[in-house]
């Protein structure tokens, strides 16, 4: 039998439209909702059934919180409980049609056991449903600027970008005469980033799902799943690679008129940091063709390719660490300030708007 | 695997798979004929047959009905279930959800398909059309931190029951 509460609530609650399913097994037992026409954040989290009712908590929360909590850094209560006065809503619902029943509205230290989660629970991602997008979330501190923001998530989808060409298995290549371009500067990388994602087709390319523009604020992307976390494994590889990543840049710095200087075993150089990024290196050099019978063999397209992974490998590091009060919430790995080599901070790259 | 095997069995649910030829349900690359193999199951005890009921079929499913909505939950080993209870008892009343005991049974040729584990020990039955579950639990674990498991198997030869 359903907890008996004193008083049914009157008013009509807001209307919500589900998001996605959080966590479930064997049914639904947390998922994200919006309010329709404002977009403010709800959560509903089953609580009790009777035959064909089923009883949901519902709470507004906090995207921020919300971001934390799947990245597991918080916890389900305090995703809960986040905002507002203590208060929530107790709606039982007809689970054929969604129906509502009846709507109550208490407070939190007035629900019967286990309608709130005990503390110390945390998202338990293999209760997650099959996402097709993976939201990736950067939470930026109260000092934030339009630019934050759009810098965010140009260097976020340049990365996803690249790596949707590139990641081992995909087969596919980047655009055709990439290494073509002539690299000398920032300029050309930022030409060759621009044509690159722009070649990525529609239905595989990042979204922005959201920026909420508070004080403190978030930026939220909608990526493809499988996309998401090849980008978060070869981010966690990134400090691991840093010697890799000095040994190529190195040369590959050199202006282009200047290939001839390129080593010997620069190709030796390119496979080490290509596999420690996960990168197919047959995914960035040309075909073999008349005029260019051996690609790897020609120093022009090793440096551009080197030049190519070298700065794929510092947008990585700009991604994992965007700025001094900006977190990527939605990756596991953490990146100590003094663990940045300096080199992600050169001018090669810089920017081309 | 025998593809021809795995065509010709009749799912219990069949009539109400959501799959298509394209995209068959349930996946023939991703499940198995089962084979005899101990597994456990969230239930209550003593089991009935609406503890062996897909999530689906039930009145109070508000889910998406995919594949794995029409399969039954099993883990591969006590201390997955055990796990996965736990954790379950801390966010939700999982008793009353799921069901009071983890019941350790052994699976068959013929009860059905069988979907690779997952790293969490969790693997889906898709049971077939003849099969009853519910009169083969041989022992019920309670949840962890409550009273030792109960064995119900009933004794060879008409010898004395087992007593808790």
């Amino acid at each position: 039998m359903l907890h008996r509460f004193p008083e049914s609530y009157k008013a009509t609650l807001r209307n919500l439209e589900v998001v996605r399913v959080l966590e479930q097994f064997d049914g639904v037992i947390l998922a994200e909702y919006k309010a329709v026409g404002t977009g403010g954040l709800y959560l509903k989290k089953w609580c009790d059934s009777e035959g064909s009712v089923n009883r949901w908590l519902i709470v507004r929360s906090d995207y921020r919180v919300l971001a934390r909590y799947l990245a597991g850094k918080v916890t389900m209560l305090e995703l809960l409980t986040c905002i507002g006065d203590g208060g929530c809503f107790i709606v039982d619902e007809e689970a054929s049609n969604q129906q509502i029943i009846e709507t109550y509205f208490t407070r939190f230290n007035e629900l019967p056991h286990l309608y709130l989660p005990e503390d110390g629970t945390y998202h338990d991602e293999d209760l997650r449903p099959y996402w097709t997008m993976s939201p990736q979330s950067f939470l930026v501190g109260s000092d934030w600027d339009v630019g934050i923001f759009a810098g965010i998530e140009k260097r976020y989808m340049e990365v996803s970008s690249f790596a949707y060409f590139t990641m081992p298995g995909a087969q596919r290549r980047l655009p055709a005469d990439i290494l073509n371009y002539y690299y000398d500067g920032g300029f050309a990388v930022g030409i060759a980033y621009r044509r690159i994602r722009k070649s990525v087709p529609q239905s595989n390319r990042v979204k922005s799902a959201g920026v909420i523009a508070s004080s403190p604020g978030v930026l939220t992307m909608d990526v493809p799943a499988e996309l998401a976390n090849h980008v978060a494994t070869v981010i966690s590889a990134l400090k691991e690679n840093i010697d890799n990543y000095k040994i190529l840049h190195s040369w590959s710095k050199l202006k282009p008129e200047a290939s001839a200087r390129v080593p010997e075993d620069a190709m030796s150089d390119l496979l080490n940091l290509c596999e420690g990024l996960s990168v197919d290196i047959e995914a960035i050099f040309p075909q073999p063709t008349e005029l260019v019978p051996n690609p790897k063999s020609d120093k022009r397209y090793i440096l551009a390719a080197g030049k190519l992974i070298a700065a794929h490998c510092r947008r990585l590091w700009e991604v994992l660490k965007p700025g001094p009060t900006v977190e990527y919430v939605s990756i596991k790995t953490e990146a100590e300030e003094s663990e940045i080599p300096d080199e992600v901070y050169d001018s090669d790259d810089s920017d081309v708007d | 695997m025998n593809y021809f095997v795995f065509l010709v069995m009749a799912l219990k649910y069949q009539a109400q798979l959501p799959g298509t030829p394209e995209k068959p349900c349930p996946s023939p690359t991703k499940h198995s004929p089962s084979n005899e193999v101990r597994m456990f199951r969230f239930m209550n005890q003593a089991a009935t047959s609406s503890d062996f009921i897909p999530p689906a079929m039930l009145p109070n499913y508000t889910g998406d009905r995919n594949c794995d909505a029409y399969a039954l939950s099993f883990f591969n080993s006590l201390e997955a279930a055990q796990t996965k209870m736990n954790s379950f008892s801390k966010t939700i009343n999982a008793a009353k959800r799921y069901g009071t005991h983890i019941g350790e049974m052994d699976l068959a040729v013929g009860d059905g398909l069988v979907s690779r584990p997952k790293a969490s020990g969790h693997v889906n039955l898709h049971q077939n059309e003849d099969v009853l579950f519910y009169d083969r639990t041989i022992v019920y674990h309670a949840h962890s931190r409550t009273p030792p498991a109960v064995s119900i198997a009933a004794p060879a030869n008409g010898g004395s029951d087992d007593a808790p």
